[in-house]
Formats: structure tokens, C-alpha cells, sequence
């Protein structure tokens, strides 16, 4: 621990620099905005800001990524407690509650409170990502090619159930991004599979313009496509928090960061997940269960503190096994690939530093979303009446043009368009794009990892199933599975 | 996004099927490369193969459950249809100024000239018939096309088709 404290201490000193910490404010306020706005996501927004910051330094990279992951997901609060619209998915549990205040003429005091849920959230997954990290760290040590192999299946499987509300097409679009990282060159002898022929698919389809179309280009045509209530906005209180509330409803807040870090670490499963479960714990543990869904203070503060608390707990996994806990989470792991950081099992041994230097950027983003929470409320409600007729086509150039400055090659354009009709049709059919997305990231891991496994033990499936921590995770991809078929049995 | 009807998800299990049959026997057709001394372990279709195989499963049972909640009898029980509506006509024009944009005009024209274009044009035509608003589009296409440039040339250090 003490060791610990010194590499935190010489990050926060390395990051406190004057370019630093604007660098950090304006990414938190982009966060925040692309947040506040319905149906742009903290996925899209990562993913475009990845293709932004392609020049600058890792470190100053992943600040500013890590900032607008962090601002996006506070920001959806903003028009969930002033629209009754989730700004991201993650925001929808924080309408129930939210809007009742707003409703009330407690507009502001809602915000306070989403904004304090938030802020407390983030520090209690940063407590468990400083704590967690070098403890898995230690597990991920023991891993081996038939271990990760489980653990791509049990993410893309997981995900599948837990994101969306058809576990079926879950695990349909799951596997559909694991049969699209195939393409291209594999790995051991080069052959190329499913190109056509074509010399730009043979390095594979590039995973930031197919992240930029999924989530980009598709939640633009979603956005076209659904007619929005015109704004009306009620008159916004004061948005300072009281101390009151939050010592009143403590239990509330370390609960709810507890089931949200522990929801981020599961891979695939995302922020949205987090925010309901907290709500319900909330609710089931609540004295004023009556007041949920009417306007509930503790409801709101369960759904902002676990969603926001799944930020850190999300990284988790990324650090220590390269496994994305969360749809932003990939994209952000995606990020660091890109600026030649690599996470996974070693991270501790080799460059224990990094995991504080994401800390400190956590930490940075949270003071970012405190002062834009206690001081944007009035720019936002602005920001909110915008168009969508003005907003999206000037989004769709940056996704163009992020999509082409990768590799400066107009066939990432082509990608992306592709992504974004597919993202498009799977969202009209009700398929969830959190399960794609790790599909297409752990890909690459599941067959580097069968095909390793299978060299090993000379074509011997054996090892697959015996090995401890494989067994642990079979039973766990048995479980996930046979537990849904019960709750579906139940329900009819 | 209302869920889809039974039907629209037959529909969805039959292009599913397809899909993961190509697969399937595109795997099971591709080079085994035994010349090369590769094992059947070791076969590049063997992966994709399994997942459309798993695929093929899954597709399977979507059909299974859309048949048994009623999508043979015709009627559409539930949910949104997947026939087209008023709002595909607004969809189709997004789409057509979309690819006109990014594969059409980049490219071939400089890039601020196409996203002044696109951006005029796309404003124009979903503000329309609020005149005052279509009036407007110039100005915020000449401001993204500008600053857009100037971001990702200047500060991003990008280069831009």
C-alpha cells in the first residue's frame, strides 16, 4: 500500500501541469456535453475522441480519453433529471427519480444530487481500482492460453445476457463481432480469411472506424429517425448538494459504489447495468420504498453513484487481463493499443506506474465533473435545445474524418460506413451493441488463445476443461446461461 | 427502440441462417494447409468455423421462438413492424447524403469544399420548409468546414483526405 501511495503521488505529480489539467477540463466538458445530449453515448464519444487525439503523447491520449469516459457518463444525468431522455444509456435508471424532482420544481437540487451520487461513486471505484488492480494483477499472473480463451467466451457470453433485454440476440451479436475479428491475415501462417480478395481487408477490419460506425454513424441515424418531444424545461433550483443528504443516505452511496465497481469489473457488461442494480439494491434496502420512481432522493444518488462508481470498476479488467468491463471500456482499451500501452497480466510486474497514472486521470476527470456540475447547469440547459438538423451532420464529418486519419486510407471510411448500417439494422432488430463491440475486441484474444491451447497439448481439448480457473469459468458460462432459461421458465 | 414482432425476428433468424451457413462452409472449404504441415487444430477456418456453427445454433432458436410466439400465423401480434414507414423516408435521405459525403465527395474534392456541401446540404433539407433556419445553413457549413480543418490540420496534427 505504501509503495502504492509513492506511484500515485509521483502520477499526480506528473499530470499536475498547467496543459494537463486543461486538457482534462476541456475532455471532461466534451464528455459531459456529448453526455447530456440523447443518443450520443460515452462510447461514441470515446471513440471519436480516440480518433482526435491520435498525435498527442499516450499519456496526455489516455487523459483525455479517460476524462470524456468519465464526463460522458455524468452528463446523461443532465438531460435524464431536465428531459425525462436518458443522455446515455446508463442515465435511464436516474429519469425515474430524477425527472419526479424535476417535476417538483427540484430540478436543481436533482443535479446537486446526481452530481455528488457521481462524484462519490467515482472515488469509491477509484478506491477499488487501486485496491483490486495489483490483486487481480496477481491472478491474471496464473492465466494461460486455455484460461483467456474462457475468459473471452465468459465476457462475450455475459455481456450477451446482461446488456439489452434478449439474451438470445446478446449473444447473437456477441458472436457475430467475434466471426468479424476473423478477417483478415490470421495469425500463424498468414492466410487470409474472408478478404475477397481485397488488400485493405487483409490486416483485418480496423477496430476505431468499426467502433466510430457501430456508435457513431448508427446513433446518428437512430437520432434522425426518432421524432424528439420539443424542450421544455422547468425553472433549476440551486444545484449546490447538501451535506445533509449525503451523510443521510451514506449507506446508499457505499453501497451502490460497491455493486458498481463490481459490475464494472465483469467484462461486457457496462454502466446501465450498474445504475439498475444499485437502484434496485436502493429500493430493496430503502426505509421510503414508496417514494421510488415518485421522486426518490436515494433512488436518484443509487443510480448516479453505481453507474458512475462502474467507470473505475471497468478498467479493472482492462488493466489486468485486457478485458473491456464496458462498451467504452474497449474502445478506450482499443486507445491504448493504438498509443502503444499494453495492458493485461503484466502490467504490475512491468509498468506498475500506468495503473496509477489512470487513477490520477480518473481522479482529474472527477474534479472536472464536480465544477462543471456546480457551475455549467445553465450553458447545458442551452446546450440541450440545440438541433439535432445542425448537430449531426457536423458529428458525421468527425466521424469521417476520425475514421480516415487512423491510417489515412478512405477504406476505413468504407468501414465505418459499413459498421454504422449494421450497428443500425442490429438496433432496429433489438440486438445489443455492447456484446458486438467485445465480440470484435476479444476476438483476437479467443482464437491467439484456442489455437495456442491447442498447440500445447497437441490437439488435446482435455486442458480446457481441467485446469482450475477454467473449470471456474465453464461453470460460470453454465450458470449465466442455465439462469436465464430458469428466470425465462419462471416468468411464463 | 420498440421491440420487433415475432415476425420481423423469423425474418431476422432467416438472414441469420444464411449468414452462418456462408460461413460454415466457407470455413469448412477454406485451405487446411497440410502442405505447410498444419494440423486440423491448426486449420484457419477452424475458429470462424465454430462460431458459425455457434451462430448457426443461435439462429436456430431465434427461428424456433419466433414461430412459437405466433410469427407463421400472419398476424403481428406485438411490436413494431418491419415493413417501412413515414419515417424510412427520413432514414433514406440521412443515408443518401451520408455516403454521398464520405464515399462520394471525400476524396475527390477538397475537404472543406465537401463539408461546406454536406453540411449546407443536410441542414437545408431537414430544416426545410423554416426558411429562416434553411438561411442559416451556410453559415454553420462554412464554420464546421473551417474549424473542423483548422482542429484536426493545426492542432490534432491529422492529415485530412
Amino acid at each position: 500500500m505504501p509503495e502504492g501511495l509513492v506511484l500515485f503521488g509521483r502520477s499526480i505529480d506528473s499530470f499536475l501541469t498547467a496543459e494537463a489539467v486543461l486538457w482534462a477540463l476541456g475532455a471532461s466538458l466534451a464528455g459531459v456535453v456529448v453526455g447530456a445530449l440523447p443518443g450520443l453515448t460515452a462510447t461514441m464519444g470515446v471513440a471519436l475522441m480516440t480518433t482526435l487525439t491520435l498525435k498527442m503523447p499516450p499519456s496526455q491520449a489516455l487523459l483525455v480519453l479517460v476524462c470524456t469516459y468519465v464526463g460522458a457518463i455524468y452528463g446523461g444525468s443532465r438531460s435524464a433529471i431536465l428531459l425525462n431522455i436518458p443522455g446515455t444509456p446508463a442515465s435511464a435508471a436516474s429519469c425515474l427519480d430524477g425527472y419526479a424532482l424535476a417535476r417538483e420544481g427540484r430540478a436543481g437540487y436533482a443535479m446537486g444530487v446526481a452530481t455528488s451520487g457521481s462524484v462519490l461513486g467515482t472515488l469509491i471505484g477509484m478506491f477499488f481500482l487501486a485496491l483490486f488492480t495489483p490483486l487481480l494483477g496477481n491472478v491474471a499472473l496464473q492465466f494461460g492460453a486455455y484460461e483467456f480463451f474462457w475468459l473471452a467466451a465468459f465476457g462475450v457470453v455475459i455481456s450477451g445476457n446482461l446488456t439489452g433485454d434478449d439474451p438470445l440476440k446478446g449473444w447473437m451479436a456477441g458472436f457475430l463481432g467475434l466471426f468479424l475479428a476473423t478477417i483478415g491475415q490470421e495469425g500463424v501462417y498468414a492466410f487470409e480469411r474472408f478478404t475477397f480478395g481485397t488488400r485493405d481487408l487483409a490486416g483485418g477490419l480496423s477496430l476505431v472506424p468499426a467502433l466510430v460506425g457501430a456508435f457513431g454513424f448508427a446513433e446518428l441515424l437512430m437520432v434522425m429517425r426518432e421524432k424528439r418531444p420539443p424542450v421544455k424545461l422547468d425553472p433549476v433550483d440551486s444545484v449546490i448538494p447538501k451535506f445533509a443528504d449525503i451523510w443521510k443516505y451514506r449507506r446508499t452511496i457505499v453501497r451502490s459504489g460497491c455493486i458498481g465497481t463490481f459490475i464494472g469489473i465483469i467484462p461486457g457488461v457496462g454502466e446501465d447495468s450498474a445504475a439498475w442494480t444499485s437502484y434496485a439494491a436502493a429500493k430493496r434496502a430503502s426505509k421510503e420504498k414508496e417514494r421510488f420512481g415518485k421522486g426518490s432522493v436515494e433512488g436518484l444518488m443509487a443510480a448516479e453513484t453505481g453507474d458512475n462508481a462502474c467507470v473505475p470498476g471497468a478498467m479493472i479488467p482492462v488493466l489486468t487481463l485486457q478485458v473491456p468491463g464496458s462498451a467504452p471500456a474497449a474502445v478506450l482499451m482499443a486507445a491504448m493499443l493504438i498509443h502503444g500501452v499494453r495492458p493485461g497480466p503484466l502490467i504490475m510486474v512491468e509498468s506498475p506506474q500506468f495503473v496509477y497514472d489512470v487513477i490520477t486521470m480518473i481522479l482529474f476527470a472527477t474534479v472536472g465533473i464536480l465544477i462543471y456540475g456546480l457551475t455549467l447547469t445553465r450553458i447545458l440547459v442551452q446546450i440541450l435545445r440545440a438541433r439535432y438538423q445542425v448537430i449531426v451532420p457536423v458529428i458525421f464529418v468527425l466521424c469521417t474524418v476520425g475514421a480516415f486519419a487512423i491510417a489515412a486510407r478512405l477504406f476505413d471510411v468504407w468501414v465505418m460506413l459499413g459498421f454504422g448500417l449494421l450497428g443500425f439494422a442490429l438496433r432496429l432488430g433489438n440486438y445489443p451493441m455492447a456484446p458486438l463491440v467485445l465480440g470484435l475486441v476479444l476476438g483476437d484474444l479467443l482464437e491467439k488463445s484456442l489455437r495456442r491451447g491447442l498447440v500445447l497439448s497437441d490437439g488435446d481439448v482435455a486442458p480446457f476443461f481441467t485446469r482450475p480457473i477454467s473449470a471456474l469459468l465453464i461453470t460460470l458460462i453454465v450458470l449465466v446461461i442455465a439462469s436465464r432459461f430458469i428466470t425465462r421458465r419462471r416468468a411464463s | 427502440v420498440e421491440k420487433p414482432s415475432p415476425r420481423a425476428d423469423l425474418a431476422w433468424s432467416a438472414a441469420w441462417l444464411a449468414l452462418s451457413t456462408a460461413i460454415l462452409v466457407a470455413s469448412w472449404t477454406m485451405d487446411r494447409l497440410e502442405r505447410l504441415g498444419a494440423k486440423l487444430y491448426g486449420a484457419p477456418g477452424l475458429v470462424p468455423g465454430l462460431l458459425g456453427l455457434v451462430l448457426l445454433v443461435l439462429s436456430l432458436a431465434l427461428a424456433v421462438r419466433a414461430v412459437r410466439q405466433g410469427a407463421r400465423q400472419g398476424a403481428l401480434r406485438r411490436g413494431r413492424p418491419f415493413i417501412l414507414d413515414q419515417t424510412w423516408m427520413g432514414t433514406a435521405l440521412v443515408l443518401a447524403l451520408c455516403f454521398g459525403y464520405a464515399a462520394g465527395l471525400i476524396g475527390r474534392v477538397p475537404f472543406w469544399l465537401a463539408t461546406f456541401v454536406f453540411v449546407t446540404a443536410f441542414i437545408a433539407m431537414f430544416e426545410y420548409p423554416a426558411r429562416r433556419r434553411m438561411a442559416l445553413a451556410p453559415a454553420y457549413a462554412a464554420a464546421t468546414s473551417l474549424v473542423v480543418t483548422w482542429l484536426f490540420e493545426s492542432v490534432f496534427l491529422v492529415r485530412l483526405p
